[in-house]
Parts: C-alpha cells; structure tokens; sequence
C-alpha cells in the first residue's frame, strides 16, 4: 500500500484560503500591535515577573536569587497581619460598596427627571470624586478629629453625646474611613446608575401606572430588572476598585490603631518597600489577585442569571 | 450581547490582574509611622500666632557650581534641613572644586527611592539615614563599607564616635558609615507649670513613684481641679503632667529603664511578652488611663510639642531636634530646662534611646563619586559644631567638647545623656519590620483604656519572633 504526500487540490485551496484571510486581518493586527507591545512591555511581562519573583526570596541587588517555590504562599496561611488585613479589606469594601450602591441608587433616582435645580445637584453630588486622595486624607482627619472635628462637634455640642474616637477605636474606625470612601466616590456609580435608568424607556412606566402599579412595584418590577446591567457594571468595578484600597488608611489613619484598618494593599506595599520582601509582597498580590478574580467571576455568574436585557 | 457580556467579563478579569498584580500606588504621602525626625507634627497641630512664618527647606539644593556634582539623598526635610544646608554652603565655599546636589526627600520615600536606584545602576553618590537602618541596608546589598575609604588612611578615626552608635553600624566586622550626629530623646520641662505647682524644677522626680506623684500635681482640668481631686474632669483636661509622644522612642527607652527589651541581646529570641517589658508598657497605660496625667495614645490627639508651645503640658520627652521650635519661639525657650529623660523605673534605673544620621556612599557608585563623598563625610564629621545649631549633638566626642557645642544648653546635655546612659536599637536584617511588629503591638495595648496590655504584647512578640526564626 502506498500513500501519496502530494497536496491535494482541496488542502491547497484551504490553505490558499487561509492566507487570504490572514492578508485581509493582517491590517487589523498591525492597528493592534502598537499597543499591544506597550501592554505587554508594561503590563504583561510585570505580571509575569511578579508571579515569578513570588517564587523567589528576593533581595533586590542579588544576581543569583534564591529559589523558594512556594514557600512564600506557605507561610502566607500562617500569616496572621494578612489574615487580619484581609478581613479589614473586606470588611471594608463590603460596607463601601453596599453603602455605594444604595446610595447612588437612590440619588441617581431621585435626580433622573429635570427639575429646578437637578443640574447643579448632580454637578455637586459628583464633585468629591474630583479630588485626590491626599485632599480627601486631609479633610478626612479634620473631619473625624477626636478634638477638633465637626463630627465631635456636632456629637457633643447638638446631641450632648460623648468625644468619639472615630479613627482610635478599632471597631469603628473602619466604618469612618468607609463613609469617608463613599463621600469621595459615591458620584461615579450614580452618573452610570443615572444614565442606566434615563435608558429604560418611559413607555413602560406609563403603561405600569395605566395598569395601576405603585412606586414600590414599578421600581421593583421595572425599574430594577432594566437596570441589572448597569448593575453588574457597578458592583463588580466597585467591588475591584475598595478590594486595593490603599490611600485612605495610609493617609488617615496610618493602618492603626495597631492593625485595625491595615489594609492587604497597604500590607503588601509596606511589606515590599518598607521590609525589602519582595518575594513575599508578590506571593501576597498574587493571592489576592487570584481571590479577586474569583469572586469577580461568581459575581458574574450570579448576577448574569438575573440579568435581563 | 451575550458575546458582549463574556468579552466584557474578560476585559474585567485581565484589568483586575493588572490592578492587583501591579502592587500600590508608587507615591505616598508621609508615612505617619516615620516622620521626618524634626516635623513629626500631626495635621492638626495648633499654630502659634506669634510664631516667626516658617521657611520652607527647599528639596533639591545647589551648592557651588561645577559639570559633575556630588549627589546627595537625604531625609533632613525638617527645620534641620535649613541648618544642613548652610552646612553644606560653608563646604561648598570651601572646597570650591567639589559642588553638590542635595536632594531631601520624605524618609519613606527616600527608602523607596535609594534601593531602586542602586539597583538601576544609578544611585546618588552619598547618603544619609539613620544608624538604626544600617544593617538591614546592608544585608540588601545597597552599601559600601567605609573602611577603606575613610577610616584606614587615618582621615577619621573610629575611636572618635560614640562606641555604641560604631556597634549599630558594623556589619559583620565592617563599618558601613561614618556618623554625622547623634540624637533622641531629651526632657524638655515647661519650668512656669512646675513653679506653680510648686515643685522645684531643680530637683526632678528620680523614679516611676515619685513621677506620678509631679504629673498629678502639674495635671488640672479645665476647673483646675487635679486627678487625685473629687470632680476632676478627664474628660476635659486642660494641662498635662506628661505629653506622650512617638513610642519609636519613647517605648524602648521605658523598655530598657524597666529592664526589659523588645528581643535578647542576640535578637534570637523575642522578649515583648516578658513580665519587664509588660510592666513597661503598662505604666504608660497607668498614665493615661488611671492617673489622667498623660493624654491616651490615640490618633486626634493634639501633638505634644502644640500642648506644650501653648503651656500645656510640663514634661515632655521630644526629640533634641526641638531646639528648632525653641529657635523659633524664644519666649518659650526662656522657661524651657532640658534633662535626662526621666525614670519611670520604680528603682530609678535610667535610660534612653538614641539613634544617628550616618553618612556612607551606596554601591556602586564609580570612584570619583566615592572620593567626592570622602571629602564631604570627613567635612561634615569634624564640622559637626554648625550642625548642633539644630540642636543634634555632632558625633566626634571632640566636637561636642568645644565650647562651641558646650555653649548650646540642650546639645550639652543630650550629649552627656547619650554618652552616660543612651542605648541604641539592637541591629538587625528585617529592623523595619521588627520595629512595625513592636510599634502595633505597642499600639493596640495603649489603645483604650480596656486594652489588655499583657495580650497585646505576646501577640506582637508571637509575631518578632516569627521574623527572628526566618532563616
């Protein structure tokens, strides 16, 4: 028996119709290179650099570093500080982001129609957003001032309460830098809220009201149902954005008292640049990733199933 | 849109990799755990309306002019800064062949800024940071010994320092650099309070007993009605007894009067737990939260160096830099009398924690750089008296025995303090995270007044000791 390994008629012109769908994308990809090449300079190498030093014991001016496999994430599950950072983070974004999501709901709701007004309110419920962290960090530590601040002063001069220790009690200061959070981010998730809520068209309103639906139904059968895309948008950046908080502890309160509002960003940045374990902060970005991405994708999950479009 | 929903969840998964992956912001703000030695003032510092208008030291200076300048990293952002720079202008005029680039930065930024820089091939051609980071420095691979360079040809002579600041910056039989001054601690005593106390501020309290006894008399709340008084006020206090101030320094000092430490003298076993340092730590807590004649150590408080511009707190444990806020406040100067530290040991036992600005030259810096550094470590050694201007004690023994230095009331004796009873912290590899470890535990146990002291300490010393079993 023999077998023949000339091409047939057909595999030439299956190849020949590869290659001129590879020379009609081929403008595409060019496009695409530029940036491609700067996402894999900046970003993609970074990443994999950083998975790789997670391997390693990391001493910055060493040529030959040590192999420690996982050693790294080994003793990351007896690390306490992370156990605890951790839990502050998402204990943390918890409240900032359900707090976030309400709040902005509602506001975006009351502002959907126009009214006398309604402009400058949204250009005044947005503006927080505008300023750093730094500004936010200073204004912050004004306002909670166990002695100075307007909060004591409104607690102790209206309500003849207590001086509260806002940022010296372990079991609120976390709820103070969360409010603080949403003060300063609330405007973002309430513009997409905003214009999730002026695409639902009108129509479907009126004839909810012609079929006798009140507010509580409407917002609830109509209303809430349209918007799950926006939603999903907004829990799951929201959720990203306080699961790295980073500045707000730093500035405000320093992490403490003692490691009471430490977050795991900030224990992985002092971890890197105040300790010099590289190998360790890279193992505890990496775990963190990992959690992320997969709380990211159940959130998916659960809220695509409610999503309707 | 399914299709949509699934390349927008992609999209989100990759940027949350990016956005984890990619580590903290690169910039911080000043890392309120380590201030800039001569500006630890918290935000919300009261300012005193006839204080002089401060003047900003500027962040990179010039001195002198030439093609290949002498580059200079340094934390020195405080008023210290100011006299350091005059320092550096009276060298530059000089020594006119070398100019200089001194850049001051944030300490936590200086930190950032120095490893990545050596590893980069590109570091300054000199620094300055403190003693008590040497050693870790060092283990990283980030500085050269100055053996060689400085102290074999005779230029300077190690005998010529305080010989327990020379320990804190050998690293395995090397000296990793030269020490500029030495500073810590001090006493500062508003001496009006105490004469209208009616206590002698001649003869201070000499152990722990008889402290607490001064700061109940010198501590009144807005009624002027004092702790051991039916009605007093804790509430609104009005004078303290004591400010308590950055426990970086003031802990270890406690630590060390009650003969304890935060590890054993080999830094092989973690001793935060042991019944010394608890009682330590505890008589702090005393003070605060038991006699009301210290201010409890939670964030909000007004900075003790604010309470006491303004008279309102007796003895203070600050820095020898705040002869910078004497400087600029002179009225407050006249009733100002400066001390050894006092002992909260109930046997009176003393001492006190200090530390040094040391000089040494990053690796890899080319030999012109080096021999640059060389001249300018040597100059600012053994020129050390202009630098007592900002009330740091210089490190040659002989130049804090000129008169010059002897004339400045509180370099005087912060440097007979430092000589006779100053200690500095016990050298090691991962000090910074040692020192995080101890200043949280420390931290939680002051915390309120229903802290438990003892179970705040063995839970930072579990974690010292982990640190110390690292390989």
């Amino acid at each position: 028996m023999t077998t023949s390994t000339l091409p047939t008629k057909a595999n030439t012109s299956a190849r020949d119709l590869r290659w001129k769908t590879v020379r009609k994308q081929l403008p595409n990809y060019l496009f695409v290179l530029p940036q491609f090449l700067f996402f894999s300079i900046f970003l993609l190498y970074p990443i994999f650099r950083g998975l790789q030093i997670s391997l390693y014991d990391w001493k910055i001016m060493l040529k030959d570093q040590q192999f420690v496999g996982l050693a790294n994430y080994a003793a990351l599950l007896n690390d306490q500080i992370f156990r605890e950072t951790m839990v502050n983070t998402v204990y943390f974004m918890i409240l900032t982001v359900a707090i976030n999501i309400v709040l902005a709901l509602l506001v975006a709701t009351g502002l959907k129609h126009s009214f006398w007004g309604s402009d400058g309110l949204r250009v005044l419920f947005y503006a927080p957003g505008i300023l750093s962290v730094s500004v936010l960090g200073i204004i912050a530590i004004r306002v909670w001032d166990t002695q100075l601040g307007i909060v004591n002063y409104f607690v102790t001069t209206l309500l003849n309460g207590p001086r509260i220790s806002w940022l010296g009690n372990p079991q609120i200061v976390i709820p103070a830098l969360s409010l603080t959070t949403v003060w300063w981010t609330f405007g973002f998730p309430m513009l997409v809220f905003l214009a999730g809520l002026q695409s639902i068209p009108e129509t479907l309103y009126e004839a909810a009201k012609i079929d006798g639906a009140g507010p509580t139904r409407t917002f609830r059968h109509i209303t809430l149902p349209l918007i799950m895309p926006t939603m999903l948008f907004v829990v799951v950046t929201q959720f990203i954005a306080h699961m790295q908080v980073f500045a707000q502890p730093y500035i405000i309160t320093a992490g403490g008292p003692g490691n009471a509002s430490r977050s795991v960003v900030m224990y992985l940045y002092e971890t890197a640049w105040k300790f010099f374990r590289f190998g360790y902060a890279s193992a505890v970005a990496v775990v963190l990733a990992l959690i992320m991405i997969v709380v990211t994708v159940i959130l998916f999950s659960i809220m695509r199933s409610r999503t309707e479009y | 849109m399914r299709k949509l929903l699934l390349v927008l969840s992609a999209l989100l998964v990759v940027a949350l990799v990016l956005g984890a992956c990619g580590g903290a912001p690169a910039a911080a703000p000043a890392d309120t755990a380590a201030p800039a030695d001569a500006a630890a003032a918290p935000a919300d510092a009261t300012v005193d309306p006839n204080a002089p208008t401060p003047v900003p030291t500027p962040v990179v200076n010039a001195f002198g002019t030439c093609d290949d300048p002498l580059v200079l990293w340094h934390g020195l952002t405080g008023t210290d800064g100011a006299v350091f720079a005059t320092l550096l202008d009276k060298f530059a005029q000089e020594n006119p062949d070398v100019c200089i680039n001194s850049e001051g930065y944030p300490w936590d930024i200086f930190f950032q800024k120095y490893p990545t820089a050596v590893a980069a091939g590109t570091p300054p051609d000199m620094v300055i940071f403190h003693a008590a980071e040497v050693t870790q420095m060092a283990s990283q691979g980030l500085m050269a010994p100055m053996d060689e360079l400085v102290f074999a040809d005779g230029t300077l002579s190690k005998d010529d320092f305080n010989p327990a600041v020379m320990g804190a910056i050998t690293v395995d039989g090397q000296t990793m650099a030269v020490p500029f001054d030495n500073h810590g601690w001090l006493l500062w005593v508003n001496t009006v309070l105490l004469k209208d106390a009616g206590l002698d501020p001649e003869n201070l309290p000499k152990n722990g007993a008889e402290f607490i006894e001064w700061a109940q008399k010198l501590t009144t709340d807005i009624n002027g009605k004092h702790p051991t008084e039916e009605g007093f006020d804790k509430d609104n206090v009005d004078v303290w007894g004591i400010g308590y101030t950055w426990p970086r320094y003031t802990i270890p000092s406690t630590l060390w009067q009650f003969g304890g430490a935060v590890t054993n003298e080999d830094a092989t076993k973690a001793t935060l737990d042991s019944p010394e340092a608890i009682a330590a730590v505890q008589f702090w807590h005393d003070l605060m939260y038991k006699y009301y004649v210290a201010p409890p150590a939670i964030p909000g408080q007004i900075w003790a160096g604010d309470l006491y511009k303004n008279n309102k707190v007796a003895f203070m444990w600050e820095g020898t830099w705040t002869k910078g806020m004497m400087n600029d406040n002179p009225d407050l100067a006249a009733i100002t009398k400066t001390a050894f530290v006092n002992s909260l040991a109930p046997d009176g036992n003393q001492a006190v924690k200090m530390d040094a600005h040391i000089m040494s030259v990053p690796t890899g810096v080319d030999e012109d750089g080096a021999a640059k550094a060389k001249t300018l470590m040597a100059y600012l050694a053994q020129n050390g008296a202009a630098w007592a201007n900002s009330g740091q004690v210089p490190a040659m023994i002989e130049v804090q025995e000129s008169a010059e230095v002897q004339a400045i009331p509180s370099v005087a004796m912060a440097a007979q303090q430092f000589n006779e009873i100053g200690r500095p912290d016990l050298p090691h590899k991962a000090f910074i995270e040692i020192q995080t470890a101890w200043e949280t535990a420390v931290g939680n146990a002051l915390a309120s007044p229903d802290a438990d002291v003892a179970a705040a300490l063995k839970a930072g010393n579990e974690q010292i000791q982990a640190i110390l079993d690292r390989p």
